[in-house]
């Protein structure tokens, strides 16, 4: 093996993120990420992760109740028409592998607020074939 | 809305529940969301989950109840000036099988601290 006298000269090219030389033990180049690349996070993506962490604790909350986690785990939940159970639902003869908290979060997170849960929250999935409003039994509540 | 709990009236079959002669539990569950904290001090929002079964109810008639806040609770939801219920309503037969439920979106009730009522 020839050892070099002349400079040595690698080029890079693509994405990097990391990169770290080391020789005979000795780092000679440490490079961590693009330093051009602004550190804090955007505005678009700390209210998202705001939602998802109300959407978390809201989840848990309704798991912790065991008829309605069932209920959940049961329900033939639809994300998205795009994404997930392409299937028609009358298609369909299995929940699916999704756990409940996983429905509940992807059923909530839209709806949920970056500092609280609000009143468009769902405690448990629209019943396919009857829908009852119970509004109506909380008029004592409000009066 | 007390500070104690909340009442509620489920009206008589069929006007409200089709129950059927096999259903005859009922399982209210409820989430209440408190948030807008009194003093900032406290967390943005607290949930408290609540769930209790009635069997042998009896639907043919009107039914009066309320679900109860313990002490320690009722003070935590009372540091908010604002509360949502979630609730609803499941109805399980003498199998043990949940037959329906109801949906309801969530009631925004606000804390009036002067009157010591929620409206």
């Amino acid at each position: 093996m020839k050892e070099l006298k002349n400079d040595l000269i690698i080029k890079f090219s693509g994405r990097l993120d990391n990169l770290l030389i080391k020789h005979k033990g000795m780092i000679i180049l440490n490079y961590n990420g693009n330093p051009d690349l602004p550190e804090e996070r955007s505005p678009g993506y700390l209210k998202n992760q705001g939602k998802m962490g109300v959407t978390s604790s809201f989840a848990k909350a309704v798991n912790s109740i065991p008829i309605l986690k069932d209920i959940w785990h049961k329900s033939y939940f639809r994300k998205s028409a795009k994404t997930r159970f392409k299937v028609a639902p009358y298609k369909r003869t299995k929940p699916g592998k999704a756990i409940s908290f996983n429905k509940i979060v992807a059923a909530n997170n839209k709806f949920s607020g970056e500092e609280h849960p609000t009143i468009n929250n769902i405690i448990i999935p629209r019943f396919t074939y009857r829908i009852y409003d119970i509004r109506s039994c909380f008029e004592k509540a409000r009066n | 809305m007390k500070k104690q709990g909340i009442d509620f009236t489920i009206p008589t079959c069929p006007s409200f529940f089709d129950f059927t002669d096999r259903e005859n539990a009922l399982t209210g569950a409820a989430i209440l969301c408190a948030y807008n904290p009194k003093r900032r001090a406290n967390k943005k929002f607290e949930l408290f989950s609540k769930c209790y079964t009635v069997n042998d109810f009896i639907f043919k008639e009107r039914n009066d109840l309320s679900i109860a806040f313990e002490l320690e609770e009722a003070e935590k939801i009372w540091k908010y000036k604002n509360v949502i219920l979630y609730f609803t309503i499941i109805v399980v037969n003498d199998k043990v099988k949940i037959k329906k439920w109801s949906y309801t979106g969530g009631i925004e009730l606000v804390n009036n601290t002067r009157t010591g009522k929620i409206k």
